[in-house]
């Protein structure tokens, strides 16, 4: 049997419940992020501060930022799995894989912590 | 594009700064590249989760939604574009 060490929830179906899940988020996200442009055409600094200084957008961004960070990684997952193996790239197929997992894994960690650091740091 | 977020709510400089940057037609290629990769994630992705939820699952029905996709991306991309310009 294959043991799946490396996927986020360790199981295809909470991997796809997940991906979905997150999918909404950031739809929702995005859409927020496009009608705060469309209703300030002319943005300046005030306002666009503002629109991130407020509690209920942090939180919101936050639960994006997580939300961004498992679908990214799941995503990343599924295409080293797919197009990561020993057909493509013969007997070291799975320490480039790793390898490219664990690039994907530091810049998710990255931008999670940056993330944070912009939106709540100040 | 975090670099971008991060300079542009540090200050006011800061967000001219980014205004500054983005005004240049190599940032703004690449923002409207970035731009229309997310577009095109979106909608495609909305139209995977409409499949996923029963709809269009046919021959004919996955065809007219991959030309719904590539119609409403090739569009809201051309937006993209003109709001960029």
């Amino acid at each position: 049997m294959v043991t799946n060490v490396t996927n986020l929830g360790r199981s295809g179906l909470y991997d796809w419940v997940i991906q979905r899940f997150s999918a909404i988020i950031l739809a929702a996200y995005t859409l927020c992020i496009l009608a705060s442009f469309v209703m300030n055409p002319d943005m300046d600094f005030q306002k666009w501060s503002s629109i991130f200084e407020s509690n209920s957008m942090r939180i919101f961004s936050l639960i994006t930022l997580v939300a961004l960070c498992a679908h990214a990684w799941i995503g990343m997952w599924t295409i080293s799995t797919d197009y990561m193996t020993p057909l493509q790239l013969g007997k070291r197929a799975t320490f480039f894989r790793l390898l490219f997992q664990a690039g994907c894994v530091l810049l998710v960690a990255v931008y999670l912590l940056w993330g944070i650091q912009i939106f709540w740091g100040n | 594009m975090l670099y971008l977020l991060e300079l542009s709510l540090q200050s006011e400089s800061g967000f001219a700064s980014v205004q500054e940057l983005l005004s240049n037609v190599f940032i703004k290629l690449l923002a409207w590249a970035v731009l229309s990769g997310l577009l095109y994630h979106l909608i495609a992705g909305i139209k995977h989760l409409l499949m996923d939820l029963g709809y269009g699952e046919t021959l004919k029905g996955g065809f007219l939604g991959a030309c719904i996709t590539i119609a409403l991306s090739a569009v809201t991309i051309i937006v993209a574009g003109a709001w960029i310009w």
